[in-house]
Order: C-alpha cells, then sequence, then structure tokens
C-alpha cells in the first residue's frame, strides 16, 4: 500500500519534451487515470513512474520515499502492459509465477541444482500455492496449463493481471490495458479491473486514451496534452467543470459543443458571426444540455444535418447559419422525430455553459449565449 | 477436393518448368553420382564396369578416407560451437549497442561475402612462420611461435579458427533478425517482475525465443562445415601428411587429380547421406516447434 507522489517530473529525448514539469499526488488506494492523446507523455510518465524511464528532472516518491534511484525490481510495483507482455513459451501458471520465482528464489534455487534443495522445492511449493490462490480468483485456474498464444485476448489481459497481482504490490501500473480487446469484451474488462480495485484497495495508475475507460474506472482523472497535466479531478467534475477548453473537447462522447462568441456586456456572450474584430471567446455546452426549439427562443439556429439514432439517444447535427459549424443536440426519441432538411433554433440550458477564454483556460462566472446582433 | 481436367492439365503446366529443371540440375546428377559410385569408371574411360559395392569395401580400408571423414568432423565440431557461438555474443552486443549498429554488423559480415580463396592469401601472409603477424605476436608476448600451416598437429585447427572467422557473420545476422523479433515489452515485463540480472533475462526470455534460430543456425552451420573446401585448397592441399585433408578435399583430389571417379563418386555418397541426415534433424526439429506453437 502505498500512496505516489510525482514532484515536477520533466522528460526529454534528444531535442523534444514530452514531460513539462509534471505535478501529481495520488493518495493510497487511490483509482488515478492518465487519459490523453497518443503522444501526450502519459505512457512515459507511467514508465518513470515504473522506473522503465528516468526522468531528466524531478522526483518520484513512493509511500513518501524518493526512488529515482532504484531499479524496478526494488520499487515494488506491478505493471500490466498494453500487450500483456506474456512469455510466450511459459505456461500461464509459469508466467503468473516468474514475479515469484525471481524475487524469493536464489540463483541457485532456479538453477538446475535447485530441484535438489530441499528449501527451494518447499520455496516452490509455497509459490504453486499462490498461484493456483489467484487463478482462482480470476477463474482462469483452468487455463493453468496452456501457453498464451492458446489464449484469447480476453484471457491473456487476466493472465497479465494475474502476473501483477500474484505478488501484491503496493501500486498497480497499467498501460492501455484494455485496447486490445473488442469493444464487448472491453466494457466487461472495466467493471472486473474497477472490482478488483475495490477488493484489494491498492494504488491503481491506469493509462488511457479512451476517455469512457476513464470516466467509468477512476477515482479521479489526471488529463494531460502536450506533456502536462491540463487538469486533475473527480470524473464528475472534469465532465461537468472543465478547467480547459481541450479537456472539454477531450472528454465527453458526443464531443461538446463549440461556438465562437463575444463577450458583450456582464455575463452575455453574442454569437460572433464569421471574422470577429479582438478577442473571441469560445462558448462550449455538451448535446444533453441543448435542446431543439423556435429559431425566436434560440440563441442559434440552422439546419438538420443528420440524426443520429443510438436507440435510447437521438444525436441530431446541425449545421448553423452563416458557417460550417455543426453542433449536436441529444433528443429524446419518444419525442417528435426531427426531420432532415428541417430548420430549427438551439435553446441552451445556460446552468450548463461553459466560457473559456482565448488561451483556452475557463472563465467562471455564469453566462447566457444569445443571438448574433 | 476433386480437380476437373482442365485444371489438373494447368496444374502441370505450371509444375513443368521447375520440375524439368529439377530434374536436369538436382536429381539426375545426383542419379548418376550414385550409378557412378557402384562402378570402376576412370575419367576419360569408354567403358565402365559395375563392380557393386567394390568401391564401398575400398573405403573401408582406406586411411586416407577415415584419416578425411575424422578431420571433417573435428573441424566440425571446432567450427559449430565456435561461430555460433561468437554469432551470438556479438548479435546480442550489437543489438544491445546504441552507436555504430551499422558499422559492426557491416565489419562482421564482411567476411561472409569476401571471397575466401581472396582472403586466405592474406591469412597465409599473416600465419607465415618467419614474417606472418601471428607469429611477431606471439614473439611480442613472449610465447613460441609456430609454423601455423606446417605443423600437423595444429593446422587443422588453424583452418578451423579461419572458417570461425568466415561464418560467424553470417550466423550473427540470423541471430541478429532473431533478436529483433522479441518485443521489447518482455524485457520490460521481465524488469518488473524482478529479474535481478541481464543473464537472468536472458535465460528468462532471450534463449527461449530464441531456440528456433539457434536450432537452424547450428545446423547450416554444421553443413556449411562439412563442405569447408577453399581454405583447404588454398593453404595446405590437405596437408602436412593428410592433417587437413577433408572429405570435399579427398572427392576433389580422387575425381579431378587421380580421375578416379567411381571411387570419388563413393566418398561423394558418403558426404551426401551425411548432410541429408544432419538435413533430417532439422526438418524434424522444425516439426516440433511447429506442433508446440
Amino acid at each position: 500500500m502505498a500512496g505516489v507522489n510525482i514532484r515536477s517530473v520533466a522528460k526529454t529525448f534528444g531535442e523534444t519534451q514530452v514531460l513539462k514539469r509534471v505535478d501529481l499526488d495520488i493518495r493510497d488506494g487511490e483509482f488515478i487515470s492518465l487519459v490523453g492523446p497518443s503522444g501526450c507523455g502519459k505512457s512515459t510518465l507511467l514508465r518513470i513512474v515504473a522506473g522503465l524511464e528516468q526522468q531528466t528532472e524531478g522526483h518520484i516518491l513512493l509511500d513518501g520515499k524518493t526512488v529515482d534511484r532504484l531499479r524496478p525490481r526494488d520499487r515494488d510495483l506491478a505493471m500490466v502492459f498494453q500487450s500483456y507482455a506474456l512469455y510466450p513459451h511459459l505456461t500461464v501458471a509459469e508466467n503468473i509465477a516468474v514475479p515469484l520465482t525471481m524475487r524469493r528464489l536464489s540463483t541457485l534455487d532456479r538453477s538446475l541444482m535447485g530441484g535438489l534443495l530441499p528449501a527451494a522445492r518447499a520455496k516452490r511449493k509455497d509459490i504453486a500455492a499462490e498461484v493456483d490462490k489467484v487463478c482462482e480468483a480470476l477463474s482462469i485456474s483452468m487455463l493453468k496449463d496452456r501457453k498464451p498464444a492458446a489464449l484469447s485476448g480476453g484471457q491473456r489481459q487476466r493472465v497479465a493481471l494475474a502476473r501483477a497481482m500474484v505478488r501484491k504490490p503496493s501500486a498497480f501500473l497499467m498501460d492501455e490495458p484494455l485496447s486490445n480487446l473488442d469493444a464487448k469484451m472491453r466494457v466487461q474488462a472495466r467493471g472486473e479491473i474497477a472490482a478488483l480495485h475495490r477488493q484489494l484497495g491498492s494504488t491503481f495508475i491506469y493509462v488511457t486514451h479512451d476517455q469512457a475507460e476513464a470516466m467509468t474506472m477512476s477515482d479521479r482523472i489526471a488529463v494531460m496534452m502536450g506533456g502536462e497535466i491540463l487538469q486533475l479531478d473527480t470524473p464528475d467534475h472534469v465532465y461537468q467543470m472543465p478547467q480547459d477548453l481541450r479537456v472539454a473537447e477531450f472528454i465527453g462522447s458526443p464531443k461538446i459543443n463549440v461556438v465562437k462568441a463575444m463577450h458583450t456586456k456582464d455575463g452575455v456572450l453574442a454569437v460572433a458571426r464569421g471574422e470577429t474584430p479582438g478577442q473571441s471567446i469560445h462558448a462550449a455546452f455538451r448535446p444533453e444540455a441543448a435542446r431543439l426549439a423556435g429559431e425566436a427562443e434560440a440563441p442559434l439556429a440552422g439546419i438538420i444535418h443528420h440524426v443520429e439514432n443510438l436507440g435510447a439517444d437521438l444525436f441530431v447535427q446541425i449545421r448553423l447559419d452563416g458557417g460550417d459549424d455543426l453542433v449536436i443536440v441529444r433528443c429524446d426519441p419518444a419525442g417528435v422525430r426531427p426531420v432532415i432538411g428541417d430548420r430549427t433554433g438551439v435553446a441552451i440550458d445556460h446552468a450548463r455553459l461553459h466560457a473559456f477564454g482565448p488561451d483556452n483556460r475557463r472563465i467562471d462566472g455564469s453566462f447566457r449565449l444569445e443571438a448574433a446582433q | 477436393m476433386s480437380l476437373s481436367a482442365s485444371q489438373n492439365r494447368a496444374g502441370l503446366a505450371l509444375i513443368a518448368p521447375a520440375a524439368v529443371l529439377g530434374l536436369l540440375f538436382l536429381i539426375a546428377p545426383l542419379a548418376s553420382i550414385f550409378v557412378l559410385a557402384f562402378t570402376d569408371y576412370q575419367l576419360g574411360d569408354r567403358a565402365l564396369n559395375f563392380i557393386g559395392l567394390e568401391n564401398f569395401h575400398a573405403l573401408g580400408d582406406d586411411p586416407v578416407f577415415w584419416r578425411s571423414l575424422s578431420n571433417t568432423l573435428i573441424y566440425s565440431a571446432v567450427v559449430v560451437p565456435g561461430s555460433v557461438l561468437l554469432g551470438l555474443i556479438s548479435a546480442l552486443l550489437i543489438d544491445a549497442g546504441t552507436s555504430l549498429r551499422s558499422f559492426y554488423r557491416t565489419a562482421f559480415f564482411l567476411p561472409v561475402m569476401a571471397s575466401l580463396l581472396a582472403m586466405a592469401v592474406v591469412w597465409e601472409f599473416m600465419l607465415h612462420p618467419s614474417f606472418g603477424i601471428v607469429n611477431a605476436a606471439m614473439k611480442a608476448l613472449g610465447l613460441p611461435p609456430h609454423n601455423w600451416l606446417k605443423d600437423g598437429s595444429i593446422a587443422l585447427y588453424v583452418l578451423a579458427v579461419i572458417g570461425i572467422w568466415q561464418s560467424f557473420g553470417f550466423n550473427m545476422v540470423l541471430f541478429m533478425a532473431g533478436l529483433s523479433a522479441i518485443p521489447r515489452d518482455l524485457y520490460d515485463a521481465a524488469e518488473m517482475d524482478g529479474t535481478p540480472n541481464a543473464w537472468d533475462r536472458f535465460k528468462l526470455i532471450t534463449w527461449p525465443l530464441l531456440a528456433p534460430v539457434t536450432v537452424f543456425v547450428a545446423i547450416t552451420s554444421v553443413i556449411r562445415s562439412f563442405q569447408v573446401f577453399d581454405t583447404v585448397h588454398a593453404l595446405t592441399q590437405g596437408g602436412p601428411n593428410k592433417a587437413t585433408e577433408v572429405l570435399l578435399y579427398t572427392i576433389y583430389a580422387e575425381g579431378f587429380e587421380f580421375f578416379r571417379s567411381g571411387h570419388a563418386a563413393a566418398i561423394t555418397v558418403v558426404f551426401i547421406m551425411l548432410v541429408v541426415g544432419v538435413s533430417m534433424l532439422r526438418f524434424l526439429s522444425l516439426k516440433k516447434n511447429g506442433a508446440s506453437a
């Protein structure tokens, strides 16, 4: 059990700066997701915590102690890789046993001579028992004698989890462990990993580019972009109170709607038409914070471009007047079905309207969006 | 699945070129060797007589043949482990290094591509008893000089060292290809799993995953070492006193210097049996690997 502290960690590869002085304090037992588009530095940060990569600057603390100079072996962490990284020539049971045999058995114990040493035999027996227990817990006991090549993607993923769990590490590091699974398996595995976290109570650091994985499993999400953490918050806050336009755009599906606007007077944003003089503001609202309305009472209007019917929701794409901008509005399929090609207005729930400045940062305060003048 | 007559004809037409060439250049010469081995044919004769196993009986009583066979096996026993091990070590070192990788790769591969006959001249100079660099180095180190190629007790081993020098680069390239096929993630996983040192990671990952490549490399090395000829021909001509007489050189001498074609054919048959035997090992190992994967 350990908290993880990342203290102004920077990493450069040659000329490129991959991480720019990242600070992150992860509490003991917390499930934290590092989420961001590929190339944002999230995997590099995880590898630095693991010790597989050395930071250029800054410190990593595990359980309050600096581990910068410790090898991965001595950091008491376990990692699940995107490719699972199972040893292809070993059986499932042997794969899971590796972290234990490598740590508990001496070189002599592991040599051919080891079979003759009673102490080594006793240790091997203990290891086998622990492997059995982990297999039991993840219900992969029937796979113990198979080679990884004979397993399905979901089974491999469980074996990789089992190999990480068997040593009872103080924290788990997961590098996109679900991205090689098909969509259905992924949803199931999400639930399983979250359940595992509740049951083990260990610290989980989970790297993903899939915002849905981050939203559904984490206690807190760190949204990373361009080598920095843009926002660190609970899933609810990240979704409802994004501190940066890029966070707002990255989290949520379908994407948040963004409309350029001018700050006319206190708390009022006017929709901007075409090129705007001076500094414009981004007004953003999620599809569920808007509804189709009469043109007269709505700040935005346009032509219905497409209707996506997902069964439970209708997502209506509207091409706004005076530009190519699309906004998406969620509708109830039980209501009146919008017709493609019709004109409509878009009304916005102003309590859920966000404003972001030209620097992409959130502007606090409550705003109304009004039609262009 | 049954094929229509026209499909059958098309199939036959498509294999025909390969079949004809194979028959002409592989099967026919092999068959004539096997026939010649049972005759008393000498190059230039107008007629030949079948003499049954006489040639093979003669081989059994021929000390030169036995010397030649045992020399070939000794040569192989030195060159195969030497070139496989050196190939593996150099591949691992180059793979682990970060700079000059392609330079080392090219440098070590050069002897494979260079004509061994031309290289043999260089070796002859280097090994020359009075002005060779090797003896000069031995002297500088306070060691007794040797007449490397004329001393019957060491000449074969000197040729074996040249053989290793010549062939390990080829093995190295094969090992490097094998190494590049091992996913890097596995080494990261091994690091997380607590392997204490590089040797343990080698034992856990590299060696087992390289096993199919190693079998392939070992078997091709055996076959290539059986085929040693050019260094022997250029440097020692089988001497001194048959100390470096190897199978291929004996075949050459019997067939093209003494014109005893039947005799040479009999040795060739023995040689082919050896190579086929080793190739069978490779086939079996491939089958075993295929079944377990």
